[in-house]
């Protein structure tokens, strides 16, 4: 009856779907029904923590910390089979996040007790929300194409994937347990270290010495040096097996607050594990890669940074960084790629003929490449009299076209688009020639990107005042506005008549979805259009946005910025995943794979853009066809 | 009161079971101040022969525990009842429950005797409860000549107090049906029985019923139970 549906319903809900049917009917008996209407509040974030599992059967939660600041972070939008309140369930002592229904929600509530003796007795759920800790969205939707990658070559999966002894040092210092504590001092001293390992005659470890403990319990309690050393050292001693996998090892020193593991084999020591270990298996931190890229003299060993680019974001993602925060740190970690490659030209070939501003357009301007690195550049150069002089500028800034061209694509970092066009190299005034065209009908080369224009090397002023040019040129003229309101509604949001997604019917990719060029371009494009009108001089889209919010008090704008904080998540969830792959990542999603909350969000951001698009088609667009 | 009298009003010779003693002083227990989340409740549907108190019995009776608004989906009762009188052809369309279904069902007063073991002290909960109240009233009065004491309250009544007293209630439901019976109103509400139709299914909705309006209640200054059974009275 009821209890069997409540079992069918778990039977689709991580981790329990991995518990027989027996197994779940003696949890179903201790379970509950909540319902709560929309807006509810949960849990609190620093309120007393949960006393149960809640698992949503219908609706969906935000999950989101306030900071000091008062700023709403969003760590996650909980839908149907998806559940809230482990950590603090697990921790026991306070709530960690913010939990509010956003539409009216029925729950289930397994009780702790419950939860507890599950956890206990079935390890592989045990291992599911010590992951969950770490990987959320991710680990949610792709679980199954996780399962099937077991490589470990991304940083993503390293700390489940790695065992201990994978990573271990040596075999730690040890001593005897009767050895005076100043003989031990001096050992110490002698091989500069900071612990020892205290051994009994077979060689099992009995307990360990630090510095601290010479500290607190020598020096501070005036204890006499020719006491035996295991009178001050630390049991029980903190371990871990060589079979065990590193997250279990960071989790225990985590636990116990301690920056040292022993680690046994057969319970016989095997080495030590500290916290620095884990630093180098971490080791795709976004801060090292730059400095790595720093130090690239050659093309050839620029190759392997494609790679590097997805552990840092994936190690990006598990440390809870959000999609602005991700893709501002591929821009970055672009800016650094490109000067690079120029350094290496400008070494071989000298320096520029005239002075010049290399910049990037589109997204790189705006700071929001995603991993498929669509990477747009353009060169404003000061203009030249002489042909000579032209002819010398035109062929060294072919030559670095082609080398910039060459290069971003051996090392995967750009798609089948070259990212630097010779027709985006001109002088000032060309620039200024191609600008006054647009709008009037006999436009050509327009493209939008070119109003998020930002330098990355030469002389800055040159691109501000080329971007400041075509500004201002917008506002005088309604032509440009309507231009650019035509190019935006050119793309339709993905929506079918009965309001579901609409996919590629056909070609390679085949029933999928082009997520930035139907779901996060045509939001860019909005936000670009509303913040022209109003002077907004922020090129990237949630600037636009928080200024048009807070300055022009314009009410959508904070829906905007969320779904275009969702769909760059979504996408760059999709494109590690390709990136795991193998493949490189496109901006291709498959909808089917989504939850029906995941989908539900995608729906409604689609249809936010369509009632923008009214808008514009209302304002600005008069209605004619233009070129 | 001689015990002719007696017989004339249906009083019974047979002494009350126990399960029908205890519930009888069940008053002296019940706190109306107690409040609504600390109160235990019984959502409870029964299906009929028919509608006709003098012709028409019980054939089955579902019900589902709640503390407070929270539903406790173990705890759930559902029998059925080997019918006094013939089935309808029209009833056996609705509820599906033919002879043939009935004849493992048990005798009515078993089956009510287990049910009010089940409700215990808790407060009921009905859509027009005064119907289900009635036929399980009906053989408790024949044979003992009591009737269940237990609090019961209507989730049709509390919706259409709801309706009339809360504009954020009304504004939340605008431009839907009116109808008041289960089906529209579990519409209405996104309620889901589940899969089979009959009395459980039937209780298991009110009760999501309940779940659906309690939070309304607090803001209409409905905070105990007897302001409660107040608003709710069959």
């Amino acid at each position: 009856m009821l209890k069997d549906e409540i079992i069918d319903f778990f039977e689709k809900v991580m981790p329990f779907n991995r518990l027989s049917r027996e197994t779940l009917g003696e949890m179903v008996d201790g379970i509950l029904m909540e319902y709560y209407p929309k807006g509810e509040q949960i849990l609190q974030q620093d309120g007393p923590p949960s006393e149960f599992l809640g698992v949503i059967k219908k609706g969906g939660v935000k999950v989101y910390q306030t900071t000091e600041n008062d700023e709403e972070v969003i760590v996650d939008l909980r839908g149907e089979t998806e559940h809230f309140g482990i950590l603090s369930l697990l921790s026991g002592d306070r709530s960690r996040n913010n939990v509010v229904t956003i539409e009216d929600t029925i729950c289930y509530q397994v009780p702790k007790k419950t939860v507890l003796a599950i956890l206990q007795n079935y390890p592989e759920v045990n291992e599911y929300f010590l992951k969950s800790f770490f990987v959320n969205l991710l680990d949610k939707t792709y679980e199954e194409t996780r399962k099937a990658y077991t490589g470990g070559t991304t940083g993503e999966q390293l700390l489940f994937s790695t065992k201990v002894k994978d990573i271990v040092r040596a075999v730690p210092k040890t001593i005897a347990p009767d050895i005076s504590i100043q003989q031990a001092a001096v050992e110490m001293a002698a091989n500069k270290i900071s612990s020892l390992v205290v051994v009994d005659s077979a060689g099992l470890p009995l307990g360990m010495v630090t510095d601290r403990d010479f500290r607190e319990k020598v020096v501070a309690e005036a204890r006499d040096v020719a006491d035996p050393v295991k009178a001050i050292m630390n049991t029980p001693l903190i371990s871990i097996d060589s079979e065990d996998n590193c997250f279990e090892a960071l989790l225990r020193m985590i636990r116990h607050r301690i920056h040292h593991i022993l680690v046994l084999e057969d319970e016989k020591l095997k080495g030590m594990l500290t916290n620095h270990d884990f630093m180098l298996l971490q080791g795709s931190s976004p801060t090292i890669l730059v400095k790595e890229i720093g130090q690239i003299k050659t093309i050839e060993e620029l190759k392997e940074t494609a790679p590097k680019f997805y552990k840092a974001v994936s190690s990006l993602l598990r440390h809870g960084a959000r999609p602005h925060n991700i893709t501002g740190m591929i821009t970055e970690l672009m800016e650094k790629i490109t000067n690079t490659v120029v350094d290496i030209f400008e070494e071989k070939n000298g320096g520029s003929p005239v002075p010049y501003a290399l910049f990037f357009f589109g997204g790189g301007g705006r700071h929001e490449l995603t991993l498929s690195f669509n990477v747009k550049m353009g060169v404003v150069y000061k203009d030249v009299s002489s042909p000579e002089q032209q002819q010398k500028v035109d062929t060294y800034f072919r030559l670095l076209a082609e080398t910039m061209n060459s290069s971003m694509l051996a090392c995967d970092l750009t798609g089948k688009e070259r990212c630097m066009k010779t027709d985006n190299i001109q002088s000032a005034s060309t620039w200024h020639e191609q600008f006054k065209k647009w709008g009037t009908g006999a436009g050509t080369g327009r493209d939008r990107g070119f109003f998020d224009m930002r330098a990355i090397r030469g002389e800055h002023i040159r691109v501000n005042s080329l971007r400041q040019y075509l500004i201002n040129r917008t506002a005088q003229s309604r032509g440009i506005m309507e231009a650019l309101a035509a190019d935006t509604l050119q793309i339709k949001p993905p929506l079918g008549f009965f309001k579901d997604i609409v996919v590629e019917k056909g070609g390679e990719h085949k029933n999928k979805l082009n997520l930035y060029e139907k779901g996060i371009k045509p939001l860019v494009g909005c936000a670009r259009i509303y913040g022209l009108e109003k002077g907004v001089i922020r090129r990237s889209t949630l600037g636009r946005l928080h200024e048009l919010n807070s300055r022009h008090g314009f009410k959508a704008a904070e829906d905007m910025a969320q779904a275009f904080g969702y769909l760059n998540a979504l996408l760059i969830h999709s494109q590690l995943r390709q990136a795991e792959e193998g493949g490189p990542p496109d901006n291709f999603i498959n909808p089917d794979i989504l939850t029906s909350f995941e989908r539900k969000t995608l729906k409604e951001s689609f249809q936010l853009t369509a009632r923008l698009y009214a808008e514009i088609e209302g304002n600005y667009w008069s209605g004619k066809v233009l070129p | 009161m001689t015990s002719f009298l007696k017989k004339i009003l249906g009083q019974p010779s047979a002494e009350l079971p126990d399960w029908l003693k205890s519930q009888q002083d069940l008053k002296k227990r019940f706190d109306p101040k107690s409040g609504i989340r600390e109160t235990d409740f019984v959502a409870f549907d029964t299906e009929l022969t028919g509608l006709d108190f003098k012709q028409d019995s019980i054939i089955s009776i579902g019900a589902v525990k709640l503390r407070g608004t929270t539903i406790l989906p173990a705890q759930t009762f559902y029998r059925l009842v080997k019918p006094e009188c013939e089935l309808k052809h029209k009833s056996v369309v609705v509820h599906e429950l033919t002879h043939t279904d009935l004849e493992c069902a048990e005798d009515l007063l078993d089956v009510i005797g287990d049910f009010v073991k089940f409700i215990g002290d808790a407060v009921l909960i009905g859509h027009f409860v005064h119907i289900d109240l009635n036929f399980v009233n009906k053989p408790l009065q024949q044979a003992f000549g009591v009737s269940l004491k237990n609090p019961a309250l209507d989730t049709s009544t509390l919706h259409d107090w709801l309706y009339d007293n809360d504009s954020r209630f009304a504004r939340h439901y605008k431009g839907m049906t009116m109808k008041s019976d289960l089906f529209s109103m579990a519409k209405k509400y996104g309620v889901d029985g589940g899969k089979s139709h009959n009395a459980f299914s039937d209780a298991y909705i009110t009760a999501q019923l309940f779940q659906r309006f309690a939070p309304f209640l607090p803001g209409c200054g409905v905070k105990n139970l007897k302001e409660l059974l107040k608003v709710a009275r069959p």
